[in-house]
C-alpha cells in the first residue's frame, strides 16, 4: 500500500526551526507505524526513530499521528489511511526528529510519586492476596511509561503543575488498591489534582495497554470521599442534590424544574419517559424541548416527571459518593417502577451513561426499563418513517462528540447519522484526529465545572480550536457540552453557533402524518 | 571531558544489572548503571511467560536441578545451576516483599504454570508480563536506594591494567561526548545478542556489546555455538515476523499444527508434544517447513482455540491484544509460527559470584555463560537475572569495599577517544548494509540447522563483512548520535558472530540448541566439554575446558 507521509524533522544542531519532510513509500497492508518510520529510514538515513522492543514493552516509540498520540509498534497504518502526519511526543525536549526525552516519567514515578511499595505492616511469605484483586491490579501495572497519556490528557496539556496527569494517577490509584501498601495514596493524590482529572477517558483510548486510567480516579474518589478529602464545593453540590428544596446540582428551586414543559403535550402514564436531567431542565431546555416536540411530531407518546424529577446522581458518584449515588438511583428506580415506565429518553449522555451502565454495574441498581439517548430513538423514528425530513438546510456542521456519549457508552454513530439524512448539511470532523473516540472532553466531565469553573473553561476555548474552520455550527448531543461551548464562544468572542442535534432537526423534519 | 567515580559500575538496565545494583547499594558502595538507551529498553520488560521456582511442597531444587540440567544436555556447570535453583525460592519472595505481585491462585496463593521441560509446574508469573513487572520493581528499588541510572550512554571500552578492571569509557548518545567511567568493579549486564540473526525477538539493543567489550580485556568467552531458537516466533503477517509467542500459549493449553492439519509434535516428541524443550519442538517445525508442510507463509498453526477465550484474555492478556491490532484473534483462529533467534546461552565465563578470570570484572544474566547448558529452559533466564544479579552485585560491592579506587591511565583513555572518533567521516560502505547482510547470513548458515560447509561459508563471508566494516564510517551527528551507535554495535556483533559460527564449525556434534546435520549425535566423549575463546597477547586463542559435573552424570 502506497503512503504519503509528512515527517517532523528538527535537528536541534543543523536546524533553525522544525520543518516537515515528505516521504512516499511503499508498505505492507499490516504494517505499524514503526514498519512505516523505518522504510522512510531507508529512504532518509539520518531520520532518528525512536524505538527498541517492537512490542509495546518498552515505551519507547511512542509518537503522535494526525493528532493522535500513540506507540508506533502497536499502531498499524491502516488505522490512518494513505496520508500521515508524524510528529513527535508534545510536551517533552526534542533531541532529534522524533525522539524526545521522556524517560522522566519513570523516574518522576518513582521518586517523586512514590510509585513503588510501601508496606507498613512487616512482610510474611507467601502472602495470599484474593485473585480477582491481583488481577485489577495488573491491569493498572501495565503501564510502560510511553506518555502517550499525558498528550491525550486536555488538563495536563494546559495545567501540568497542579494536575499530576493520568501517569501519576494510575499510580496512585494503583497502590490505593494494593491491600500490602499502608501510604496514605489518597491523600497524595488529592493534592495532585484528584479532583482535577475529567475523568474522561481519553487517556485510556490512547493507552497502548488501554489501561482505565478514569476508573482508577473514580475508585480514589470514593476513598478520598470517605476521608473527607473530596472539595467543599462538591459536598456542598451533594447537599444541593439531597435537599428537596433544590434536588440539582445548580442550586436552582425544585419548583422551576419542570418550567420546559409548558406548551409541550404530555401522556400521563405513557410508556416512554422524558427525562430531562439538571442541565436541560434549568440550563438547556431547547435540547429537552426539541426532543419533546419531535416526540409529538413522530405521534410518540411521553410523560415527564415535572418537578419530581431527580437527579441521576451523576455530580455524587463522580464525587465519590458512590452510596449516596446507590441512594439516588433507588429512588429514581422506584420512582419509574411505580409510573409503569418501559422506555426512558434523555438527551443528557451523563443520565444516559448513569441510568444505563454505572447503575447496574457499579451501584447494583437494576432498572427494569430501556434507557436510550435522545438521538438513538430520533434515528429510529426517522428510519421508521415516523419523522420525515421536509426542507433542506446549506450548512457545514461540526459535531462534538461528548465523553459520556462516546468514549463511555460506544455511541458515535447515531447523531451522524441523524446529521447525514439531513440534506444541504455537511458535516467535518473536529481537526487534528479529536472526534469520535478521540473526542476531547469539554471541560466539565469529572465534576471540574464545579469544582474549577475557570479552568474548566480554559479547557472548553482550547477544545474550539478543534473547530474546523469552515463549520458554521457545532451540533451537541449533551446539554452539559453545548453550555461549555457557548459560554467558550462567547469568551474567545467567536460566531461560532452552538445548537443541539435535535433543535437542528426541529427546523427540518414534519410527524408523519403531514 | 565528565569523569564520574563509583565504587560499581553496572553495565545494562535490565533485570540482571538492575538486581545487581541493588545488592550492592545495600551494602552502601556508590553504584551507576549506565545503559545505552532509554530506561526499559532491554529484553527484560519483554519477557513474558515466567520465572522459575520450587515453591510448592512437592516440588524441590533438586527437580528444577534436574530439569535445567537435563534440558542442557549436561553442557551446563552445575555449580551454577545448585546456586540458581536453591537460591531462587527466596527471591521469589523477595521480589514480593518489593512490590511485585504475581498472579495467584483460587485460594491467593501464588501461581505456578507448567512450562517446556518442567517435571513440576514451577513457573511463577505475572500475567503475560512477568518481566515487564520485575523491571518496575527493580527499577524502582534501585532508584530509592540512589543508585544513579545514566541513560543513553553507549560503553565503547572496559578499562584494565594488569589484570584488573579501573573503569570504562561511556559515549554520550546526546552530543557524543566521552564520559570516562573510573570504578572499582564493573558488572557486565548488557543482555544477549538475537540482533545477529535476522529473524529475532530480541530487542534492537541485543548487539553483544558485553561480550565484545569482555573478549578485547581478555575475559574468557565460552558456549558460543550454543543460541536458543525460540519454536514459536510469529511467521505472519510480515510487520511482526520473528516476534515472540509466549511458551506460555503452549502451557496453558496451545497445541502445534502443521498445514495438513496435524498434530506434529506426536511424531518428534510423543511425550511431552507441544511441552518438549525448545531445541526440539523448533527442529520439529524447521523439518516440518523443509518437507512442505508448512503455511504459505513458512510457518506452522499455533492453535488455542482449545483454552478457553476468559482464560486467554486473562492468562494471555497482551498477547491476546497485541495480535488483535494486527487482525489475528488467537480465540478464534490460529497464528502462523516459525522459529526465532531468542537467547543466547553462551557469554561470559563465571564463577559463583559472577566473578571473571579479570579482577574487579564481573558478569550476570544473559551476557554470562553456564547456567543453561546447551540450552534454556523458559523462565530459567528471569531466574538466572535475579540469583546471579544478585551475587554479583554482592561480590562487587565487597570488592569495592575493599579496594582502593584505581588510578587511571590517561594515555589509554584517549587512544580510545581518538579511536572512536575515527569511526566518523564520508564512506561508500554503509554499515547499515553490513549489519544486514551479517544478520541474513547468521541466519542462513547459523541458524537452527548448521552443517560444515554453510558454516564455511558463513566464516567466509563474516571476513568479507569485517573488511568492508574498516572502510565504513558514519556521518558525524552530534545531537542524538544513534548512528554512531549502530555502527559501533555492528562492530560488537561482528565480532559476536565470529565466535559463534566458530565455536559452531569446532563443535563437531549436535547437542542442545546446536543441531549438525553432518554430525546429528551427541558426542559425550569428545563434546562434553566447553568451547572457550579468550584473547592471548593480541591473538584470538580457543581451547576446550570440561564442564563442571557435581550433582549428576552425564546420561
Amino acid at each position: 500500500m502506497k503512503v504519503k507521509a509528512r515527517i517532523f524533522r528538527f535537528d536541534p544542531a543543523k536546524d533553525e526551526g522544525p520543518w516537515f519532510a515528505e516521504y512516499v513509500v511503499e508498505v505492507d497492508e499490516s504494517a505499524s507505524i514503526l514498519d512505516l518510520l523505518l522504510e522512510i529510514k531507508k529512504k532518509a538515513p539520518d531520520l532518528a526513530v525512536p524505538y527498541s522492543c517492537r512490542v509495546g514493552r518498552c515505551g519507547s516509540c511512542a509518537v503522535v499521528v494526525n493528532g493522535i498520540p500513540v506507540l508506533a509498534c502497536q499502531t498499524p497504518v491502516k488505522r490512518f489511511g494513505h496520508m500521515l502526519e508524524i510528529s513527535p511526543l508534545p510536551g517533552f525536549r526534542v533531541l532529534k526528529d522524533l525522539v524526545v526525552d521522556n524517560s522522566g516519567i519513570l523516574r518522576v514515578g518513582v521518586e517523586v510519586l512514590s510509585g513503588y511499595l510501601r508496606r507498613t505492616q512487616p512482610y510474611v511469605p507467601p502472602e495470599k492476596i484474593p485473585h480477582n484483586r491481583v488481577e485489577y491490579l495488573h491491569e493498572f501495572k501495565q503501564c510502560i511509561a510511553c506518555g502517550a497519556c499525558l498528550a491525550a490528557c486536555p488538563v495536563y496539556s494546559i495545567d501540568k503543575h497542579r494536575f499530576g496527569g493520568p501517569h501519576a494517577m494510575r499510580i496512585l490509584a494503583q497502590y490505593a488498591e494494593d491491600p500490602r501498601d499502608g501510604a496514605p495514596r489518597v491523600e497524595e493524590a488529592a493534592l495532585r489534582g484528584l479532583y482535577m482529572c475529567l475523568t474522561c477517558g481519553n487517556c485510556q483510548v490512547v493507552c497502548p495497554h488501554e489501561i482505565a486510567i478514569h476508573r482508577g480516579v473514580l475508585a480514589l474518589r470514593r476513598k478520598a470521599y470517605s476521608a473527607e478529602r473530596a472539595p467543599f464545593k462538591l459536598v456542598d453540590v451533594i447537599d444541593a442534590i439531597e435537599d428537596p428544596e433544590t434536588g440539582n446540582p445548580l442550586y436552582m428551586p425544585r419548583t422551576e424544574r419542570g418550567a420546559w414543559i409548558k406548551g409541550l403535550r404530555p401522556t400521563p402514564n405513557a410508556r416512554t419517559l422524558v427525562f430531562a436531567g439538571c442541565m436541560a431542565s434549568y440550563a438547556d431546555r431547547g435540547s429537552v424541548r426539541a426532543l419533546a416536540l419531535l416526540l409529538e411530531l413522530a405521534g410518540v407518546e411521553y410523560q415527564v416527571l415535572g418537578s419530581e424529577e431527580l437527579c441521576c446522581g451523576m455530580p455524587i458518584f463522580l464525587a465519590g459518593s458512590w452510596e449516596k449515588a446507590r441512594k439516588q438511583a433507588e429512588k429514581l428506580a422506584k420512582m419509574l417502577k411505580s409510573r409503569g415506565i418501559d422506555v426512558v429518553v434523555t438527551p443528557c449522555p451523563s443520565c444516559y451513561r448513569m441510568l444505563r451502565k454505572e447503575y447496574p454495574e457499579v451501584l447494583g441498581v437494576e432498572l427494569e426499563v430501556e434507557v436510550l439517548h435522545a438521538t438513538q430513538l430520533l434515528l429510529d423514528l426517522l428510519r421508521k418513517g415516523r419523522l420525515k425530513i421536509r426542507k433542506r438546510v446549506e450548512l457545514v456542521v461540526t459535531y462534538h462528540d461528548p465523553c459520556d456519549l462516546g468514549r463511555h457508552m460506544g455511541v458515535y454513530d447515531e447523531p451522524r447519522e441523524i446529521l447525514r439524512t439531513i440534506p444541504g448539511v455537511k458535516l467535518v470532523e473536529m481537526l487534528r484526529g479529536r472526534y469520535r473516540e478521540y473526542s476531547r472532553c469539554c471541560g466539565a466531565g469529572g465534576d471540574l465545572k464545579i469544582v474549577d469553573p475557570e479552568l474548566s473553561l480554559r479547557i472548553a476555548s482550547e477544545r474550539l480550536s478543534d473547530v474546523p474552520r469552515d463549520a458554521q455550527v457545532v451540533l451537541h448531543a449533551c446539554p452539559t457540552c453545548k453550555i461549555q461551548f457557548t459560554e467558550a464562544s462567547t469568551r474567545i468572542g467567536t460566531k461560532l453557533q452552538n445548537i443541539s442535534v435535535q433543535e437542528l432537526l426541529l427546523t427540518v423534519v414534519g410527524g408523519d402524518d403531514e | 571531558m565528565e569523569v564520574i567515580t563509583t565504587d560499581v559500575l553496572v553495565v545494562g538496565c535490565g533485570a540482571a544489572g538492575l538486581r545487581a545494583a541493588i545488592e550492592a547499594a545495600k551494602l552502601g558502595v556508590d553504584v551507576v548503571v549506565v545503559t545505552k538507551s532509554r530506561i526499559g529498553a532491554a529484553a527484560t520488560p519483554m519477557a513474558e511467560g515466567g520465572i522459575n521456582a520450587a515453591l510448592d511442597p512437592r516440588d524441590s531444587w533438586e527437580k528444577h536441578f534436574i530439569d535445567t540440567v537435563t534440558a542442557g544436555v549436561f553442557l551446563n556447570e552445575q555449580h551454577l545451576v545448585e546456586v540458581l535453583t536453591k537460591e531462587i525460592p527466596r527471591h521469589i519472595y523477595e521480589l514480593e516483599e518489593w512490590g511485585v505481585l504475581f498472579t495467584r491462585r483460587e485460594d491467593g496463593a501464588i501461581a505456578q504454570r507448567p512450562f517446556g521441560k518442567q517435571s513440576f509446574p514451577r513457573t511463577v508469573f505475572a500475567s503475560d508480563r512477568t518481566g515487564h513487572e520485575l523491571f518496575t520493581v527493580l527499577l524502582s528499588q534501585a532508584l530509592r536506594l540512589g543508585v544513579e541510572v545514566v541513560e543513553h550512554h553507549f560503553v565503547t571500552k572496559i578499562f584494565v591494567r594488569d589484570g584488573r578492571v579501573w573503569g570504562a569509557l561511556a559515549w554520550r548518545v546526546k552530543g557524543w561526548d566521552p564520559v570516562l567511567f573510573r570504578a572499582k568493579t564493573v558488572v557486565l549486564a548488557s543482555g544477549g545478542a538475537g540482533q545477529v540473526y535476522s529473524i529475532t525477538t530480541t530487542p534492537i539493543e541485543s548487539t553483544g556489546d558485553g561480550v565484545a567489550l569482555a573478549l578485547e580485556v581478555g575475559a574468557e568467552i565460552m558456549d558460543m555455538e550454543m543460541f536458543q531458537f525460540h519454536p514459536t516466533g510469529a511467521a505472519w503477517p510480515p510487520p511482526i515476523r520473528g516476534l515472540l509467542i509466549t511458551e506460555a500459549a503452549r502451557g496453558e493449553g496451545g497445541v502445534l499444527i502443521n498445514a495438513l492439519g496435524e498434530r506434529f509434535m506426536a511424531r518428534y516428541a510423543p511425550k511431552e508434544m507441544e511441552l518438549a524443550a525448545r531445541d526440539v519442538i523448533a527442529r520439529a517445525i524447521w523439518r516440518e517447513l523443509q518437507e512442505s508442510r508448512g503455511t504459505i507463509h513458512g510457518g506452522v498453526y499455533l492453535d488455542l482455540r482449545r483454552v478457553s477465550c476468559d482464560r486467554i484474555r486473562r492468562r494471555l492478556s497482551s498477547t491476546y491484544r497485541w495480535l488483535l491490532r494486527y487482525g489475528i484473534d488467537i480465540c478464534r483462529e490460529p497464528i502462523e509460527v516459525s522459529p526465532t533467534a531468542h537467547y543466547m546461552m553462551g557469554g561470559i565465563r563465571i564463577g559463583l559470584n559472577g566473578e571473571t578470570c579479570i579482577k574487579g570484572l564481573y558478569a550476570a544474566g544473559e551476557v554470562s555463560a553456564g547456567v543453561h547448558g546447551a540450552n534454556r529452559v523458559g523462565g530459567n533466564s528471569l531466574a538466572e537475572c535475579i540469583v546471579f544479579g544478585a551475587r554479583s552485585g554482592r561480590a562487587a560491592a565487597l570488592f569495592a569495599k575493599s579496594e582502593p579506587l584505581p588510578v587511571f591511565d590517561r594515555e589509554v583513555v584517549e587512544r580510545e577517544v581518538r579511536h572512536v572518533n575515527s569511526i566518523e567521516g564520508r564512506s561508500t560502505v554503509s554499515y547499515e548494509d553490513v549489519r544486514r547482510e551479517l544478520r541474513n547470513i547468521m541466519w542462513k548458515y547459523v541458524g537452527v540447522i548448521r552443517d560444515g560447509e554453510g558454516l564455511k561459508r558463513a566464516l567466509e563471508s563474516l571476513d568479507k563483512l569485517k573488511k568492508l566494516m574498516a572502510e565504513a564510517r558514519v556521518e558525524a551527528s552530534h545531537t542524538y548520535a544513534v548512528d554512531e551507535v549502530r555502527f559501533l554495535e555492528t562492530l560488537n556483533m561482528l565480532r559476536v558472530a565470529e565466535l559463534i559460527v566458530k565455536a559452531a564449525f569446532m563443535r563437531r556434534e549436535s547437542r542442545g540448541a546446536h543441531y549438525r546435520l553432518d554430525y546429528p549425535q551427541r558426542n559425550d566423549s569428545e563434546w562434553l566439554a566447553h568451547i572457550v575463546f579468550r584473547y592471548e597477547g593480541g591473538v584470538l586463542r580457543s581451547y576446550k575446558i570440561p564442564v563442571t559435573i557435581t550433582r549428576l552424570s552425564p546420561r
